[in-house]
């Protein structure tokens, strides 16, 4: 346990600061708080406060990257979800677990590289694309509840880690599906922007 | 280290625009001003014109005003448009132009070629001249605006321009953040506001969210070649042969913003024609909301900025997009200088009024093997800011790696704007990712991009500040300024001359105020010899002979000592009398 505690303080320095818990699903609450505090830290960090002191204000432009960088890994759902699964990765792997992502293709990844060849109007390429969509949302929903119930879980609790593990895994094979299914929509000349904008309302922050 | 300003720093912001330039301070009692840089104009606006006849450079009203009679190779209009531009991004039927390794895009001018940013350069030294002249200062730090959307190149173009004018940038600031500061928008509710800038040459749309002293840029995105300039030109491509040029085009289309037919052209045969370019602007400003991941709903206040939002059908146009009259209570033109002059003063003096936080206006990243580009910074992410990747080789036996940087949304390299090249060299031979090469892009306050690259098995470095090529070579810009020093002496004796003249400014200020009673306590001689000496001393000014001024200081401090004396023994016998009572 103390290797998992230990592990888990790298996640949770990035967010301390920002006075929320290291989760993959904020609250709004908690968005509204994680800007609070970025714009109060800003005021404190800013390099414009030691405009008349270059060295200062050099060094205060590394302390307000770090701050810029930080903040919008957090505020933007995808970035969070992202390095929060390294985060546990590496948690788990201190612990000793390894966390083996099986690399499975998706259903509708030999379709889709199959409908790239298609000619866009084609009703078939159409049909696919509708298809398409309505399986990212889809993937959208089991990502989010699959997200809480992580989150609900936590670290602290070594009962049921065999159980976390196992979810984790599986949330972890659904979010390489969602990105692979927003590359290919991009591919496809589709916009991602609604799915994308879905997967900011279920997470918390902006996209 | 201190940076240090004294009370011979003009602090001042400058918005150097496609049509017009502007200079603002920070005045008395806080209230912004603007600097009337040109004394046989009415307004504050200075033409961002410059023409070349008989081996004499004209520049602003003195290049406009003569323009009509002059060729249209002879005069320089819109120049911001090339600025850091090659010379394939260019078009420009007036002027012959050319491209050299060495100076970038020149352009000719009644027979001399010219940079942009040597064009831009010229304006802004006889802007500042003039005033540092009527502030009766030495020395410029300003802020600088830029259109958000300008790219690492454009702003560095801007940046140099304002070097060789002698200028001491103290910030590279995005017009519509100016234009935001300007407006005082910030209050304790937290609001969201759009502005929308569509200045002459270019357009710009930044969401910004205002949260107590906090200016908070959401995201922003634009057109660097769209803006008035492209109305001017509907105008003409469309009038069947009956405008000849672009200049008659530009004052059509201003008329037609207060009236309904002008030059056989009726507003809304001009609106039909023009329809398309605002609804490239609004297209621009969707995608700026959902960068923001806003809609039109969450906005709450719309601001119009630039000389070309005074079009009627763009006031309509954004109105009714954002189902709300947009907010156009100051001068367009003038908005953006005021800004720029409010957070000059706010940096220099650090009176911590405000704090702005800025955004990158297009993504930066490294040319990576097979031609693709790998972001490092994405768009719209704050600034400052610094991103990290490893990357490997891919050849066997590479000892060494070339970095290319990129601007751009595009994921072919070619497809990006190139800003800099550099390499990483004597590494060790090695079979394919044996290497890792840690590359950091930092990207500061002004926009300005460091790259630095090290090789993580040696501990080897190359830092590379990003000075993409703008149209002079650093050799280039060295001589320039090497030319600059050579008129040091010129420079140094004006800023003695403007030194004596603030200082004796106070004693011949006083001498008019004695003059009656040199007349009642000295007589008529002495009299009439000191309105000689202050006659003497408006030629000594106007002549600019700081000599002969000094001189007469103590001259006429020698003529008022028995006044002085007199005022003295007044006092003294005054404050006698009230001490016995």
């Amino acid at each position: 346990m103390e290797t998992l505690k230990s592990a888990h303080f790298m996640a949770e320095k990035k967010y301390e600061r920002f006075g929320v818990l290291p989760k993959l699903v904020f609250s709004s609450e908690e968005i509204e708080r994680l800007k609070k505090n970025y714009l109060k830290l800003s005021r404190e960090t800013h390099p414009d406060r030691n405009f008349s002191n270059k060295t200062d204000s050099e060094s205060s432009e590394d302390l307000m990257s770090e701050l810029n960088r930080d903040y919008e890994t957090l505020i933007h759902a995808h970035g969070r979800v992202t390095h929060l699964i390294q985060e546990y990765k590496q948690k788990f792997v201190k612990s000793g677990l390894t966390v083996d992502v099986k690399k499975s293709i998706p259903s509708f990844a030999v379709e889709g590289l199959e409908m790239l060849e298609v000619a866009p109007s084609d009703p078939t390429r159409t049909a696919f694309s509708r298809q398409l969509e309505t399986e990212v949302l889809k993937l959208v929903t089991r990502l989010a509840v699959l997200a809480k119930t992580l989150d609900s879980m936590g670290f602290e609790d070594s009962s049921n880690f065999a159980d976390l593990r196992s979810r984790f895994l599986e949330f972890v094979t659904l979010f390489e599906e969602f990105s692979y299914a927003r590359s290919l929509m991009d591919r496809l000349g589709l916009d991602t922007y609604p799915y994308e904008e879905r997967f900011s309302i279920e997470f918390g922050g902006l996209s | 280290m201190m940076r240090k300003f004294t009370d011979q720093t003009l602090i001042c912001g400058i918005d150097l625009g496609t049509t017009h330039s502007l200079v603002a301070i920070k005045g008395e009692h806080k209230k912004p001003l603007f600097l009337k840089l040109e004394s046989n104009s009415s307004t504050c606006l200075f033409p961002s014109v410059i023409a070349h006849r008989d081996g004499k450079w004209l520049i602003g009203s003195e290049a406009l005003q003569v323009a009509s009679q002059l060729k249209a190779h002879e005069v320089l209009h819109s120049f911001k448009r090339f600025m850091g531009r090659s010379l394939e991004e260019v078009v420009d039927s007036d002027h012959e132009l050319k491209e050299s390794p060495e100076k970038g895009l020149e352009i000719k001018v009644g027979g001399v070629w010219i940079t942009p940013v040597e064009a831009s350069a010229m304006l802004l030294k006889s802007m500042l001249a003039s005033a540092l002249a009527q502030t009766r200062r030495t020395e410029v730090a300003a802020v600088i605006t830029v259109p958000a959307y300008f790219d690492d190149r454009q702003r560095t173009a801007t940046a140099l321009a304002a070097k060789i004018a002698g200028i001491e940038v103290i910030r590279v600031l995005n017009e519509p953040t100016a234009a935001a500061l300007a407006y005082g928008l910030a209050s304790h509710q937290s609001r969201t506001v759009a502005i929308y800038d569509l200045g002459g040459g270019t357009f710009d749309l930044s969401i910004l969210r205002l949260t107590e002293d906090v200016y908070e840029v959401l995201s922003t995105n634009g057109d660097t070649s769209l803006g008035g300039d492209d109305f001017d030109k509907i105008l003409v491509d469309n009038s069947s042969g009956r405008i000849g040029s672009l200049r008659s085009a530009r004052d059509i289309k201003e008329k037609l913003s207060s009236q309904q037919v002008v030059a056989g052209v009726s507003r809304s045969d001009f609106e039909h024609w023009s329809r398309k370019l605002l609804d490239r602007t609004l297209s621009l400003t969707t995608e700026a909301l959902r960068f923001a991941r806003l809609t039109v709903e969450k906005i709450d206040e719309v601001v119009l900025v630039g000389g070309s939002t005074r079009m009627p059908m763009v006031k309509a146009a954004v109105g009714e997009y954002f189902k709300r009259n947009p907010n156009d209570t100051l001068h367009p033109d003038e908005t953006v200088a005021l800004g720029a002059a409010l957070q000059a003063d706010a940096l220099v003096s650090e009176k911590n009024d405000f704090l702005l936080i800025d955004v990158v206006p297009l993504s930066l990243g490294i040319e990576t093997y097979g031609g693709g580009m790998s972001t490092l910074i994405n768009r719209n992410s704050k600034i400052p800011t610094q991103v990290k990747e490893i990357f490997t080789n891919h050849v066997t036996n590479q000892t060494g790696i070339d970095f290319h940087i990129l601007q751009g949304e595009r994921e072919k390299a070619a497809e990006n704007r190139s800003l800099a090249r550099f390499s990483l060299s004597g590494l060790e031979p090695l079979p394919p990712g044996g290497h890792r090469i840690e590359v950091v892009f930092a990207m500061n306050v002004n926009s300005f991009l460091e790259v630095r690259a090290r090789d993580l098995r040696t501990g080897k470095n190359t830092t590379v500040e990003v000075r993409p090529s703008v149209g002079l070579s650093a050799e280039t810009v060295e001589s320039i300024l090497l030319e600059s020093a050579k008129h040091v002496r010129e420079d140094l004796k004006f800023k003695q001359f403007t030194t004596i003249e603030l200082q004796s400014a106070k004693v011949f200020r006083a001498a008019i105020e004695a003059k009656q009673e040199v007349l009642a306590l000295m007589g008529p001689e002495k009299h009439a010899e000191l309105l000689a000496m202050l006659e003497e001393a408006d030629k000594a000014r106007k002549h600019h002979d700081g000599e002969r001024l000094q001189t007469l200081k103590y001259e006429v401090e020698a003529l008022l000592k028995p006044v002085a004396d007199e005022r003295l023994k007044r006092v003294l016998i005054k404050s006698t009398d009230l001490s016995k009572t």
